[in-house]
């Protein structure tokens, strides 16, 4: 497994805000991590990631121990966040130079971002500063920061939000071809249609719990739903909070 | 490492050339350089070659009047409370800040977290070495010379010593405030205590002054006691060396002080090293406090804005009656809505408006007890409004960020800017008015008539400010830009010191000449209309113009 989520949870200060999840990600694999608003989704990237430190449970990359291998770990992930506040006196080149550096991997930065600018039709606002770039642009500077580096996990939290129809394209090709490249990818979102077509496995996440996994199939069989069911028929079942506070539990396989 | 250095270097230059390229920007720091940079260097020249004229002076008759153990004391208590403040706040969360683009593009990446630290801590430590060399290189050398004593070496030893003070006082506070804020639950019970010791450790010295003021009624010698009786001074040793490397050339005793500032500067070394052996990941804390700063910052970084993050953060509060009976038409129904929205989240403001001025003039009718001092005491509060008036430029800026409103309202520019002006002139109309009644209750030395040429300047004094400041406030919209924001602020300093001059002329004048109220007041209402009525025209011109979102 290339990313290995072992029971993990998380407090902040006394808010329960991921409880006991485990989640895989296998080489060359896109899992979907689908979730209303506060399920989790964002604290689970922020683990994985070491900006948050888990309470308990154990985080792997490619066998490594987020714990005790936080550097080496890091290096193979890259992650975009949720709504990035990218540097705002820095010029677009310039941050991105600033992410090869950061990841050491500018041997190979003069050909990746010349490639990546053009992809995202960021090209001709290279050299201007972040602080003249929309909210758009801004997202999908991240993107390409997060491909400066050749990463072995990637980790995208609501990444479709805000970008072009031409952008939105962009980046599902490179999602697909990481995935073709080996890659392991994880995708917070709600964007359901997108999650259908794109992911392998999808996880259903609410309250911080994890309440079902599997593919289109198993996710309909756990609903008890018919095969017409979408997965947005699916998603409103499981996650309509009936029985108020006492929580679904996690499946048992 | 070099990634760090990379980032922080291009976000210097850049924001260098960012104020290069634009006139806008460009002027005022080259206008700000002029006024500054010469009276920098005369300091700067008296410091390296001594001051001539007063040269003959020795130290005994410079100090003569002045009390050495009073001056040191003095020194002692204001870095006492500076260090005093830091450590009290290691304890709560969010000392250890970082922004929301070091959160996104530093804290996932490889860098290592004492690297990160280590960033952090240099950039607060030269913005220390840079305050306090405004200090002890350009401001105080002077009177080290004016002393009769060494100015060069001196200077350096004070400057070295309080930059070490500060260092240290920074690395204890951050190393406390990540132990606690990190570990299991017990340390965090070891911060409440901490907590507590500090405030019955400050208590403790307060009121030890207070008992000796009671006893002797000398407020200086009160000072002196409470400092040296509290256990202040030893448990803030490294802050008493400090005094001693500053308080040294003023009276002579200048031996030692290479040991103290070597000391200083061992323990911040010492400090450094203990706080960069944590082992905690600190980077949580700056999730919350940033993701909210940077909704702050979407806002216009404001007041305003903050209020209401923290409305939103009280739960169950209920707003459902509005305080104020609604009224008015066009620009003028801005005024009810500023009420409005002012009374319901604001209410610590308004709670503060309501007090301080009492307790104020309360603690001057009881403490200062020299006739001089409470019969002047009313111009004080001139100098308070004009204080507040210059604090409303960004309360001002916040509410003409909600551009889609007020544009879209169907009256002139002028209407609108003076409608803003007014309602943030309300706010000082109602502070002054609770100012005169509480010189007028708790200063009985307090003369009348000066106390009404105060209360009317300060009115009118008030609005002017206020008027004036809508000026730059919209000549410099953009509050995503650091420096549109600090712009204006100089140039508000500017304007406001130019603007209260009629009003301090004609207060002067007519003051020495016991001239009736009523003349006094009707020259500073006709003075401050026409300069009120000047400031409002253009900043309505400036309004109609006027686009928040482009540069
Ligand atoms: N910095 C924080 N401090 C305290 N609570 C937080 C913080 N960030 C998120 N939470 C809480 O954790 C829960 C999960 O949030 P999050 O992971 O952002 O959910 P999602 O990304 O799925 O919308 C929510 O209840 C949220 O309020
Ligand atoms: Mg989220």
């Amino acid at each position: 497994m290339a990313l290995d989520i072992q029971n993990l949870t998380k407090y902040y200060k006394t808010t329960l805000a991921v409880d006991e999840v485990s989640i895989s990600v296998a080489d060359g694999e896109i899992v979907g991590l689908l979730g209303p608003n506060g399920a989790g989704k964002t604290t689970i990237m922020r683990c994985v990631t070491g900006i948050v430190q888990a309470t308990h449970g154990e985080i792997l990359v490619d066998g490594l121990s987020l714990r005790k291998r936080e550097q080496d770990v890091k290096r193979r992930l890259a992650f975009v966040p949720e709504v990035p506040n990218p540097y705002e006196m820095l010029t677009v080149v310039e941050h991105l130079r600033f992410a090869a550096m950061a990841y050491d991997t500018e041997p190979i930065f003069d050909s990746r971002h010349e490639e990546l600018l053009r992809r995202f039709e960021l090209h001709d606002r290279r050299n201007d500063l972040v602080l003249s770039l929309s909210k758009g642009m801004k997202q999908k500077l991240a993107i390409i920061c997060a491909f400066m580096h050749d990463a072995k996990v990637l980790l995208f939290d609501e990444p479709l939000i805000g970008i072009d129809p031409k952008g939105v394209r962009e980046l599902k090709d490179m999602i697909v071809e990481a995935r073709a490249n080996g890659c392991a990818i994880l995708i917070g979102t709600h964007m359901l249609d997108t999650a259908e077509r794109l992911c392998d496995r999808i996880v259903i996440l609410r309250q911080g719990r994890k309440i079902a996994e599997g593919d289109l199939d198993d996710l309909q069989e756990r609903a008890k739903m018919g095969e017409d069911a979408t997965l947005e028929d699916v998603f409103l079942t499981l996650t309509e909070v009936d029985t108020a506070d006492e929580g679904p539990g996690v499946p048992s396989a | 490492m070099r990634a760090l250095a990379y980032l922080q270097l291009r976000l210097f230059v850049n924001s260098i050339k960012h104020i290069a390229r634009s006139p806008k920007r460009l002027i005022p720091a080259i206008l700000l350089a002029v006024f500054v940079l010469p009276s920098l260097l005369m300091n700067l020249a008296i410091a390296v070659m001594g001051v001539p004229r007063y040269g003959s002076y020795g130290h005994k008759e410079y100090l003569e009047g002045l009390q050495a153990e009073a001056l040191w004391s003095g020194v002692f208590a204001l870095l006492a409370l500076v260090v005093v403040y830091t450590l009290y706040n290691a304890l709560s969360e969010g000392l250890l800040i970082f922004s929301a683009s070091h959160i996104d593009f530093v804290f996932p990446s490889p860098v290592n977290r004492r690297v990160v630290l280590i960033f952090k801590l240099l950039g607060d430590y030269s913005k220390y070495a840079m305050y306090a060399g405004f200090v002890f290189l350009f401001v105080i050398p002077p009177f080290f010379g004016m002393a009769g004593g060494p100015v060069f070496p001196a200077a350096l030893y004070c400057w070295l010593g309080t930059v070490f003070l500060l260092i240290l006082a920074t690395n204890v506070s951050h190393t406390l405030n990540i132990a606690t804020t990190y570990t299991a639950s017990r340390f965090s019970a070891a911060g409440a205590v901490v907590r507590t010791a500090i405030l019955a450790l400050v208590a403790a010295t307060v009121l030890a002054g207070i008992y000796h003021y009671r006893q002797s009624g000398d407020a200086l010698a009160s000072l002196v006691a409470s400092v040296y009786a509290g256990a202040a001074r030893v448990i803030l040793a490294p802050v008493s060396w400090c005094a001693n490397l500053i308080v040294g050339p003023l009276t002579g005793q200048t031996a030692g002080a290479v040991l103290l500032v070597a000391a200083l500067g061992l323990l911040a070394i010492a400090s450094a090293l203990v706080l960069l052996a944590r082992p905690e990941n600190f980077y949580e804390p700056s999730l919350g406090i940033s993701g909210r700063m940077a909704r702050l910052k979407a806002a216009g970084g404001n007041l305003a804005a903050l209020r209401i993050e923290a409305m939103k953060r009280r739960r169950n509060a209920s707003y459902s009656r509005s305080p104020v009976p609604p009224f008015g038409r066009g620009a003028s129904a801005l005024i009810w809505k500023n009420l409005v929205t002012r009374t319901r989240a604001s209410r610590s403001t308004l709670a503060i408006l309501f007090l301080l001025p009492p307790l104020l003039a309360a603690a001057v009718g009881y403490f200062a007890r020299e006739p001089e001092i409470q019969r002047f005491s009313p111009f004080a509060m001139v100098y308070v409004v004009w204080i507040v008036s210059s604090a409303s430029q960004q309360e001002l800026r916040s509410e003409f960020r909600q551009v889609d409103i007020i544009k879209a309202i169907p009256a002139s520019g002028f209407s609108v800017v003076a409608a803003q002006v007014f309602s943030q002139w309300l706010l000082v109309a109602v502070l002054t008015i609770v100012g005169a009644l509480s010189v007028l209750v708790f200063i009985p030395g307090a003369d009348h008539y000066f106390l009404g040429i105060a209360t009317l300047g300060s009115l009118t004094i008030g609005f002017v400010c206020i008027a004036a400041s809508s000026v730059p406030v919209l000549l410099y919209p953009d509050a995503r830009d650091k420096w549109q924001l600090l712009i204006p602020t100089w140039i508000t300093m500017i304007v406001l010191a130019l603007v209260i001059g009629p009003s301090a002329v004609i207060c002067a004048v007519l003051a020495v000449f016991r001239v009736n109220l009523a003349i006094i007041a009707l020259s500073l209402i006709a003075i401050n209309t026409a300069l009120s009525w000047g400031a409002l025209a253009i900043s309505g011109r400036l309004f109609e113009r006027f686009d928040p979102t482009a540069d």
